[in-house]
């Protein structure tokens, strides 16, 4: 996706409405930051070299393209000394946690899904916790909903966000949203994040982008990381 | 007590880098006893004043945060059913009001919370996290209540509680006290005004 391909969604007239409300400034960053890694799973990406017909939630090609530049991204967090906290996404076979999800759109079925135990549930080996990383399981989109990332940030005196993973339109939307809320300063690559649909991709980069996050190139969150003070880490 | 010792407990944390103040609830109701007030409520605000002063020099960030209801009692859901007179205490009534001594600044976190904790409905974590703070001097009533629940919770979310023993009281002595000892054995450190007073002092606040 291009720098602003939220541009072509925009018409004159919401341009004059963006203007208008002085929507989406850019806020400067913090000096502590921590990565987030938000559900990169199997079943969201399905397999490497593609054909991935029997993952009902795979973003696919679009999903490897983000893995290689979240690849990137921890690489360079982690020679900078940043934290980096890894979620996934999973549901009990029970069916006793899916709640509303469920019903929106399903418990999960099968091997390459988001149930507990599964190949799917499983993180991709190329982004996958080491040791000294944080990682839980989350049940809902928000990666603070029901787990102890804030706490974890805290500890940490964490003050930025920089968020990557899946999808941009559910959980890293909503992590983005929440992180705003809790007055993080986040940061969202735009190539490290990934959808399903072009169309939720691009307007909820939009959405992020106008009201709680600054959504950048990769090359500007590396450069970032790399003109950190040193991180001293508790 | 020497169960809790064997086990380790009671460990001290110390003081952290980035302290805020935090007084819960010293409004004009906990000064009556005839509405919430009792036992060394109104020491603990006394000795509050002196550290608000000090922590106002030592420029560290303050926030207050009241119990009242905003509407007809409903929002405090079934704690009103164990005590009704909650519901007496109404924001915009003088008796909800923080006590004069006590009144707030313009760059101070003000809050009201319908329960316990102050952090519970409230956006005071959010304010702390733009604050860049890590630890939290608690102060306020009730040592068994809302200070109690505040420190859990403070502690929950990652923050050193540190418990100032001269600015928090209770209605009755036997909650202040062991509520003091279960926070002081899981929670927070127990320290006494003079010991912040020594430690604001000499902290170099820096740049937000």
């Amino acid at each position: 996706m291009t720098l602003n391909s939220w541009q072509d969604y925009l018409s004159e007239e919401d341009r004059a409405i963006l203007a208008r409300g002085k929507w989406g400034q850019t806020v400067k960053p913090g000096v502590r930051p921590a990565i987030v890694a938000i559900d990169v799973q199997n079943y969201m990406v399905g397999p490497k070299g593609g054909g991935d017909d029997a993952y009902p939630y795979s973003c696919g090609q679009t999903g490897w393209d983000a893995v290689n530049v979240s690849c990137e991204i921890i690489a360079a967090s982690r020679k900078a000394g940043v934290p980096i906290v890894f979620t996934r996404f999973a549901l009990d076979p029970s069916g006793n946690d899916g709640g509303l999800f469920a019903q929106k759109v399903g418990g999960g079925e099968g091997e390459f899904s988001f149930v507990e135990g599964t190949f799917g549930s499983q993180y991709v080996a190329d982004v996958a916790p080491q040791a000294g990383d944080l990682a839980f399981t989350k049940k809902k989109m928000s990666a603070f909903f029901g787990t102890p990332l804030q706490a974890y940030l805290t500890n940490l005196s964490i003050d930025t966000i920089i968020v990557l993973g899946g999808s941009t339109s559910n959980c890293v939307r909503a992590t983005v949203v929440d992180a705003a809320q809790f007055n993080y300063k986040v940061l969202v690559p735009r190539e490290a994040v990934f959808d399903r649909l072009t169309l939720s991709h691009v307007v909820s980069l939009f959405d992020m982008d106008r009201s709680c996050a600054n959504v950048m190139g990769k090359e500007e969150v590396i450069n970032y990381l790399q003109g950190l003070p040193e991180q001293n880490n508790k | 007590m020497d169960i809790y010792s064997k086990q380790g407990m009671g460990q001290r944390m110390g003081f952290g880098s980035r302290p805020a103040l935090l007084i819960i609830d010293f409004q004009n109701a906990f000064t009556d006893e005839s509405f919430f007030g009792g036992y060394n409520i109104n020491q603990a605000i006394s000795y509050t004043e002196i550290l608000l002063k000090v922590s106002r020099e030592a420029q560290i960030p303050v926030a207050h945060v009241r119990f009242a209801t905003s509407n007809d009692g409903s929002d405090i859901g079934p704690f009103a059913l164990k005590v009704p007179r909650l519901k007496d205490l109404i924001d915009g009534d003088s008796s909800a009001k923080i006590v004069d001594a006590l009144t707030p600044l313009k760059n101070e976190f003000v809050s009201i919370k319908h329960h316990g904790s102050a952090f519970f409905g409230t956006s005071l974590h959010s304010w702390l996290t733009f604050k860049g703070v890590d630890s939290l001097l608690i102060t306020g009533c009730a040592t068994s209540g809302c200070v109690r629940a505040s420190t859990v919770d403070a502690s929950a979310y990652g923050y050193r509680p540190m418990v100032v023993v001269d600015c928090v009281g209770d209605r009755a002595r036997a909650p202040h006290e062991s509520n003091l000892f279960d926070m002081g054995q899981k929670y927070a450190d127990l320290v006494s005004l003079d010991e912040v007073t020594s430690y604001l002092v000499g902290l170099q606040v820096g740049e937000v």
